[in-house]
């Protein structure tokens, strides 16, 4: 038996009695294509969508071909109608734009207009997934935005990068970047740097970078992926805490000052630069790390340099990548640790779709006897992460209960996809 | 670990609620009444019932719990996930509650609710979802629709 007046107050719009300030707090929260749409739910409701300050506009391209120019034109049509019909006294705080899509690429004059309108907004967050769009180049006023705090931008493509050669540098709030497929040439990933004082994240994705020297004492993380580097440089960052390097090409980077990284996560393809270059001297200088990831290539590379590996004090968590397992792997592993005397989580992604394994059973039982305890007094578990369960797994299983034998290391098995 | 000074707060039905400085300072408006020395033996929290203000601290002492013993981010998720499970009255008088007090966490957690309630959701669905009457004539109706045709298409 539901009271009158309970039964009032459950048929009671409430939502349309909150402040502006929240409903539009709530609507930020939507993409674009709906904010826009709750014009037409109530008067009150009519009024919200031109204040609201972070706008998110997403584009699916068709899998249809028919359909694709035309969805493309009423997009770019969207995203412009709807910032020229808002409220332009509002700020844009968030301008997001993503695009999922392989063969179409904005008009570079629509995403000039919307970049201009999005710079001249106080925008703190720019995410714009520009895709291949060619001949668009970044304003002036994007490298001296005042208000710019989080930005994502992918540029061109991989085999068109955007070349960034501003002129003047000044981004005072800028504290995480994230780029894609620019060109940075002489030495303006510095001037970059130079022109962000409190830069804290910084990405780079398959960029080109052209530099002697990064220094940046505000970095506390830092990942360079997939990026070519067309000179030798160092890169030093005495406050980094968090490194990532995955498959650089070129010529060889050196890291300075790295004593404050705690996690590290390393993959270096050795067909894709001289190994000579990732040798000791670059494990040297991540010797103080917490976690540690690894690929195997890398440990390859290092193999051939084991006496001079340093002591990684500090190191608690090790995970050692896809590439794991190759023959021999674990005589090298067991040297390694021999460098790890602190380990307490041993981690190892066993792909076999990637396995290198190619050998006898007894090979194997030989190896086996030959194995040399993990000396990681320390190591309390190992984890294994297995695509698929056969005999390699098995006999990986039995070589750790081997290595492990006087510890209390406990073994856990899990199956992923990779 | 040694007891912090204790700050009340009193809901706007009468009751009472004795709580760390701590948990306090996470509504911004407390932090500045007890910073610029305005905070005085018991804090009136007006508007907000001793339900929902008890529901707020709850917040506030977990989270300040969260900042010591530094959770996953699974963790954290998973409990403001159950924490946010409540009728909808009671969302808007947290959101409210949340506002004029000035906790942020809450706000954001709140507000993100209120936007899963909507997102996929066509215009009249959403009406009947939120009780939301439409006060257009169809003819106003068909005016909006026509001055913003080009987000309807």
């Amino acid at each position: 038996m539901m009271d009158e007046g309970r039964r009032a107050r459950l048929n009671v719009d409430r939502i349309s009695s909150l402040p502006d300030s929240i409903l539009t707090d709530i609507l930020s929260r939507l993409q674009a294509k709906e904010v826009i749409q709750t014009c037409i739910i109530s008067k009150r409701w009519s009024k919200l969508w031109p204040f609201v300050p972070c706008l998110d506009f997403h584009y699916i391209e068709s899998e249809s071909e028919e359909t694709r120019a035309r969805d493309l034109e009423r997009f770019e049509n969207f995203v412009s109608m709807f910032l020229f019909r808002r409220d332009n006294a509002t700020d844009l705080h968030t301008f997001s734009i993503q695009h999922q899509g392989r063969y179409q690429k904005f008009k570079s004059a629509f995403v000039r207009m919307w970049m201009l309108y999005a710079l001249t907004h106080n925008p703190k967050k720019l995410h714009m997934e520009l895709w291949g769009c060619v001949g668009f180049q970044l304003p002036d006023c994007f490298f001296t935005c005042e208000s710019l705090e989080d930005v994502y931008m992918e540029l061109g493509a991989l085999d068109h990068k955007e070349k960034i050669v501003p002129d003047k540098i000044s981004l005072p709030r800028l504290r995480k970047l994230e780029i894609k497929y620019a060109y940075f040439g002489d030495d303006y990933l510095e001037k970059f740097i130079f022109g962000c004082p409190v830069l804290e994240s910084l990405c780079m994705n398959g960029c080109d970078l052209k530099m002697d020297n990064i220094s940046c004492r505000t970095l506390k993380k830092l990942s360079v992926r997939y990026c070519c580097f067309i000179s030798n440089c160092s890169i030093s960052a005495p406050n980094l805490e968090s490194l990532e390097f995955t498959e650089p090409i070129g010529a060889w980077t050196k890291l300075k000052d790295m004593s404050k990284v705690t996690k590290a996560k390393v993959s270096i393809h050795s067909s894709k630069v001289r190994s000579a270059y990732y040798g000791y001297e670059f494990f040297s200088s991540l010797s103080s790390v917490e976690n540690l990831y690894v690929s195997s290539i890398c440990f390859k590379i290092l193999q051939e340099e084991l006496p001079k590996c340093p002591t990684f004090h500090n190191l608690k968590n090790l995970t050692l990548g896809k590439h794991c397992m190759y023959c021999g792997f674990e005589i090298i592993l067991s040297s390694f640790l021999k460098h790890c005397p602190n380990l307490e989580v041993l981690t190892l992604l066993h792909d076999d779709g990637l396995c290198q394994f190619l050998y006898t059973q007894e090979m194997v039982d030989q190896n086996l006897e030959q194995i040399e305890r993990f000396g990681c007094k320390r190591l309390k578990k190992i984890n294994v992460f297995y695509s698929s369960s056969n005999c390699k797994l098995n006999w990986l299983v039995g070589l750790l209960l081997k290595s492990t034998l006087d510890l209390q290391a406990q073994i856990i098995l899990t199956k992923i996809e990779f | 670990m040694a007891p912090g000074k204790n700050i009340t707060l009193k809901s706007s039905d009468g009751e009472e609620f004795a709580i760390e400085e701590t948990v306090a300072m996470e509504s911004q408006t407390i932090r500045h009444m007890i910073e610029d020395d305005c905070a005085e033996s018991s804090i009136p929290v007006p508007n907000v019932t001793a339900k929902i203000l008890s529901k707020v601290i709850e917040y506030c002492k977990k989270h300040v719990e969260f900042a010591a013993t530094k959770p996953t981010d699974e963790e954290l998720k998973s409990w403001d996930t159950e924490f946010i499970k409540v009728d909808l009255n009671t969302l808007y008088d947290l959101i409210l509650a949340a506002n004029y007090l000035n906790v942020k966490g809450l706000l954001d957690l709140t507000c993100e609710t209120v936007a899963n309630m909507i997102k996929g959701k066509n215009p009249e669905e959403i009406r009947k979802r939120f009780n939301i009457k439409n006060d257009f004539t169809p003819e106003e109706e068909a005016d909006i629709r026509r001055e913003n045709q080009w987000a309807f298409e």
